[in-house]
C-alpha cells in the first residue's frame, strides 16, 4: 500500500517535471523574423558575445569565448578546441569598424561570462568587473581600460568559496558588486539532477569591498543581473521560470523581492538603459534549440531581443509593464541570443557562442 | 476491470484533447509589442473589423460590428447584441482620412452581422462587387452587393443561403454568381463548444456555382479563412486550432481542391490575405486563444495581436515550396485586441480585429 502511494507520488513528480520542462524548453515555440532596421554581423566576432557593458559615450565591452559550462563533455568539440576567452571593444560612434580584441596585461586563465562596468565621473576611468570561469573555480576579475594603449590593465582577482557557479555581475560602487550563482554544482554531472529536479541551489551574493555574503539564499537558475540607475532596485532574470525578479535594495545591501514579472520568455541577460531606465533583454527564445546548438554549433537557436518598459505608478513603476519585441531572427544571422544593448538608436545583440549583431533602429521602439 | 479500462481510455482521450487544444490556446499573459513603423488606430471603428478586402487601387472594405451573440450569447459579452453591423471603406491612398461608413441596402438594415468579406473588380466597367458572409437571425447568408462610389452605398445584387451553410466564416468570390465559402463549425449555438473539445469533424468547405451548392472538402473541424493565389491555381485555407495555413491545388471550373502543403506558423491564425503584387500571404493571428476567449466574454479585457507574413521563395508553379516567416506586427492588445486580419498595400498595413478597433501602420523595415 505504502509502495503504491510512493509510486503514485513519484509518477506525479515526474509528470510535473516533464510538463514544466516541455513548457520551459519552448518545444512548441516558433520565432518569426523581424528587424527594426538594417542589421548585420559585427566582424570578427564568431566565438560568442555573451554579455555587453556600455559606457555613456558608446564604448561597448563584449565578453567572448564562453564554452557552456554545463555538461562540457557534450559541447561541440569545435568550441572546446578553438574558443579562447577574450573581451572585444566595439565603438557605437564608429560602427563601420570591426570589434577589437583587447589585450589584457596579465596572463590569466580566462573564460569570461557576465560583465559590468563603472565610469568614474571625475577621472573618466572605466573599470570592468568580469565573471571568469577558471579551470577549477569562478572569480571576478577587475580591470581598468587604458584608452591610449587600448588594452585592459588587470587590477585584481576576487574569489570566495561562496562563488559556486557564477553567471553575471553588476557593480554598484568602485569596490562592490552583486553576483548571481546560477546553481551549486558548477560543471560536474551532478548539475543535471540539480537542474532537472528544479532544486533552488542558486543564489545572489554581495561583495562589499572586503567580504562576500549571501543576499538571496535560494534561487533556481538565476542568470543575468542588473541594477536600476538610482540603485534602488536590482533585476535578476530567471530564465527557467520565464520571469524577471525585481528586488528592492535596502541600505544594508540586502534585497527584498517585490515583483515577479511573468514575461513568459526565458531572458538571459538584462541591461538597464542609462537614460530611460528601461530593461533591454536578450532572450533564449527556444531553449531546447540552445541545447542542440551547444552540441552542434551549426544548428541555429533563433534570436529574440526585447525592451521592457515599466508602466506602473511612480511609487511602484514595475507593477505593470509593456514588453516590446525589438528584434527577432530565425534566418541564422544570430543564434543563441543572450543580451542586447541600445545606444542612440543603435542595437548590439549578443549571443552565448555565436556571432554579434549590429542594427540601426529605423522603427522607434 | 472493464470499468478501469473504460476510465483509462477516457483519461487518455481527455489528455490527448487537452494537449492538442493547449498548443493553440496559449496561456501567456503577455503580448509582445512590435511595430514595422508608425502605427495608429483608424477612426471611427471601435466595434470590430473582422475581415478586410482591398481593390487594386487601395480601397479597403472592412466588415464591422459582427454580433457574436448569435453564437452562444451566454459565453460572450452582452454588449455584442448592441453591435451594429456595418461596412466601412478606407482609402490607402488617402490614409489620413477616417474610414467612412457605407450605407447598406434596405433588406440588410437591422439584419446585418458581417463576417468574412471578399470583392470582385470588373476590369472593364470598374464595378466593385462585395461578397459578405452575413449571420442573419434566420440563418447563414452570403450577400452579393454592388458598390456605388458616388453615393458610398451598397445595393443588393443577390442573397444566397443553403442548407450546407451551418456556421459560415469566410468567402472567396469566383465570379459574379459563384463563390467558395467555409464553415467553421457545425453548430451555431452553444453546442459548438463540443466540436473542438471532442475533436468532431463536422465542418465542410463549400462551392456554390450560382445554382447548386456542394461540399468540396468534408469532415474538417476548423475551416476559417480562404484566399486565392495570384494565378488562381492555389487556394489558401487557415486552420486556427492547428496553427496552420493549408495550400490546396485548385482545378478551375470544377473547383476541386487537393491538399498540397501545410505550413505550421506556430500561432492560431485567423484570416488570410493574398497580396496580389508580391504573392506574400498576410495573416491576422491570435497569440493566445485563451486570452481571445476572455476578451470575447468581456470586451474590456485585452487580447494580444500578431500579424504573420509568409514570403514564398519557391518556383512559380510551387511558390511555397520554400518560404520565410516574418512577424512584422505584434501588440499587447492596447492598440488592437484580437487581430483577425491584416492586409498589405504598397508598404502599408491595415490590421482588423474581431471586436475592437483597426490599426494602420507604415512599413518601414
Amino acid at each position: 500500500m505504502l509502495l503504491k502511494i510512493l509510486c503514485g507520488i513519484l509518477v506525479a513528480i515526474v509528470c510535473r517535471q516533464i510538463l514544466f520542462f516541455v513548457d520551459v524548453f519552448g518545444i512548441y515555440v516558433t520565432v518569426r523574423t523581424h528587424w527594426p532596421g538594417p542589421c548585420r554581423n559585427v566582424e570578427p566576432v564568431v566565438t560568442g558575445s555573451e554579455n555587453i557593458a556600455v559606457t555613456k559615450d558608446g564604448l561597448a565591452f563584449i565578453t567572448s569565448g564562453l564554452v557552456p559550462q554545463y555538461r562540457r563533455e557534450t559541447v561541440d568539440p569545435r568550441m572546446r578546441r578553438t574558443f579562447q576567452g577574450k573581451i572585444y571593444l566595439f565603438d557605437f560612434n564608429t560602427p563601420e569598424k570591426d570589434a577589437q580584441d583587447l589585450k589584457i596585461d596579465r596572463e590569466i586563465d580566462f573564460m569570461p561570462h557576465g560583465i559590468s562596468l563603472l565610469e568614474d565621473e571625475s577621472t573618466g576611468e572605466i573599470k570592468l568587473f568580469v565573471v571568469n570561469h577558471r579551470e577549477h573555480h569562478d572569480t571576478i576579475e577587475v580591470m581598468v581600460y587604458d584608452q591610449h594603449e587600448m588594452t585592459l590593465h588587470h587590477v585584481t582577482t576576487i574569489t570566495d568559496p561562496l562563488f559556486t557557479s557564477l553567471n553575471d555581475v553588476v557593480a554598484d560602487g568602485p569596490n562592490s558588486f552583486y553576483v548571481t550563482n546560477d546553481g551549486y554544482f558548477r560543471n560536474s554531472s551532478l548539475r543535471t539532477p540539480e537542474r532537472l529536479l528544479t532544486l533552488p541551489w542558486g543564489s545572489v551574493l554581495y561583495f562589499n569591498g572586503k567580504s562576500t555574503h549571501v543576499v538571496v539564499p535560494r534561487a533556481y537558475e538565476p542568470n543575468g543581473i542588473a541594477i536600476s540607475n538610482d540603485k534602488s532596485m536590482v533585476f535578476v532574470n530567471m530564465p527557467f521560470l520565464k520571469s524577471i525578479y525585481v528586488y528592492k535594495r535596502n541600505t544594508d545591501d540586502s534585497l527584498d523581492l517585490v515583483h515577479n514579472l511573468n514575461v513568459n520568455i526565458s531572458f538571459d541577460n538584462v541591461y538597464v538603459h542609462p537614460v530611460t531606465g528601461h530593461l533591454w533583454l536578450g532572450a533564449l527564445a527556444i531553449p531546447h534549440k540552445v541545447a542542440t546548438a551547444a552540441a552542434n554549433i551549426d544548428h541555429i537557436a533563433p534570436a529574440v531581443a526585447c525592451r521592457l518598459e515599466p508602466r506602473g505608478p511612480p511609487t511602484d513603476v514595475f507593477q505593470s509593464f509593456h514588453l516590446y519585441e525589438v528584434f527577432a531572427d530565425s534566418t541564422g544571422l544570430l543564434s543563441t541570443s543572450s543580451c542586447v544593448v541600445e545606444y542612440n538608436g543603435k542595437l548590439l545583440v549578443g549571443s552565448i557562442f555565436h556571432k554579434l549583431v549590429y542594427c540601426l533602429m529605423e522603427t522607434k521602439y | 476491470m472493464f470499468l478501469k479500462t473504460v476510465a483509462f481510455i477516457l483519461l487518455a482521450f481527455l489528455v490527448q484533447r487537452a494537449w492538442k487544444l493547449s498548443l493553440g490556446f496559449g496561456t501567456s499573459d503577455v503580448g509582445y509589442i512590435n511595430r514595422p513603423g508608425p502605427c495608429r488606430n483608424v477612426a471611427p471603428i471601435e466595434t470590430g473589423s473582422e475581415d478586410i478586402a482591398v481593390t487594386s487601387n487601395g480601397l479597403a472594405f472592412i466588415s464591422s460590428g459582427m454580433q457574436l451573440s448569435d453564437m452562444c450569447s451566454s459565453a460572450v459579452d452582452a454588449r455584442f447584441s448592441q453591435f451594429v453591423g456595418r461596412i466601412y471603406v478606407f482609402d490607402f491612398q488617402n490614409s489620413k482620412q477616417d474610414a467612412v461608413e457605407v450605407s447598406l441596402p434596405k433588406e440588410l438594415q437591422y439584419n446585418f452581422s458581417p463576417h468574412g468579406i471578399d470583392l470582385l473588380e470588373d476590369s472593364e466597367t470598374g464595378e466593385i462587387l462585395l461578397f459578405v458572409v452575413n449571420h442573419r437571425k434566420i440563418g447563414e447568408f452570403v450577400e452579393i452587393l454592388s458598390y456605388q462610389p458616388e453615393s458610398r452605398s451598397l445595393s443588393m445584387v443577390r442573397s444566397v443561403t443553403h442548407e450546407l451553410f451551418t456556421s459560415l466564416n469566410d468567402v472567396l468570390a469566383i465570379d459574379r454568381n459563384s463563390f467558395l465559402v467555409s464553415n467553421d463549425a457545425y453548430f451555431r449555438s452553444c453546442w459548438r463548444i463540443l466540436e473542438p473539445l471532442l475533436g468532431l469533424r463536422w465542418c465542410n468547405f463549400i462551392y456554390f456555382d450560382g445554382t447548386v451548392g456542394q461540399s468540396i472538402i468534408e469532415n474538417g473541424h476548423d475551416f476559417n479563412s480562404v484566399a486565392l493565389s495570384r494565378n488562381g491555381k492555389q487556394v489558401y485555407l487557415t486552420r486556427p486550432s492547428e496553427m496552420k495555413l493549408e495550400i490546396y491545388n485548385r482545378s478551375k471550373g470544377t473547383e476541386t481542391l487537393k491538399l498540397h502543403q501545410s505550413i505550421n506558423v506556430g500561432m492560431a491564425v485567423d484570416n488570410v490575405f493574398s497580396d496580389q503584387s508580391t504573392g506574400d500571404l498576410w495573416l491576422g493571428s491570435h497569440p493566445s486563444l485563451a486570452l481571445l476567449t476572455k476578451h470575447l466574454s468581456d470586451i474590456d479585457l485585452r487580447a494580444p495581436s500578431q500579424v504573420i507574413r509568409i514570403q514564398p521563395l519557391g518556383p512559380q508553379n510551387d511558390p511555397f515550396n520554400t518560404y520565410k516567416l516574418f512577424s512584422p506586427f505584434g501588440d499587447d492588445g492596447e492598440l488592437v485586441s484580437g487581430s483577425s486580419s491584416a492586409v498589405h498595400f504598397k508598404d502599408k498595413l491595415l490590421i482588423g480585429t474581431v471586436a475592437h478597433k483597426v490599426a494602420y501602420c507604415e512599413v518601414q523595415s
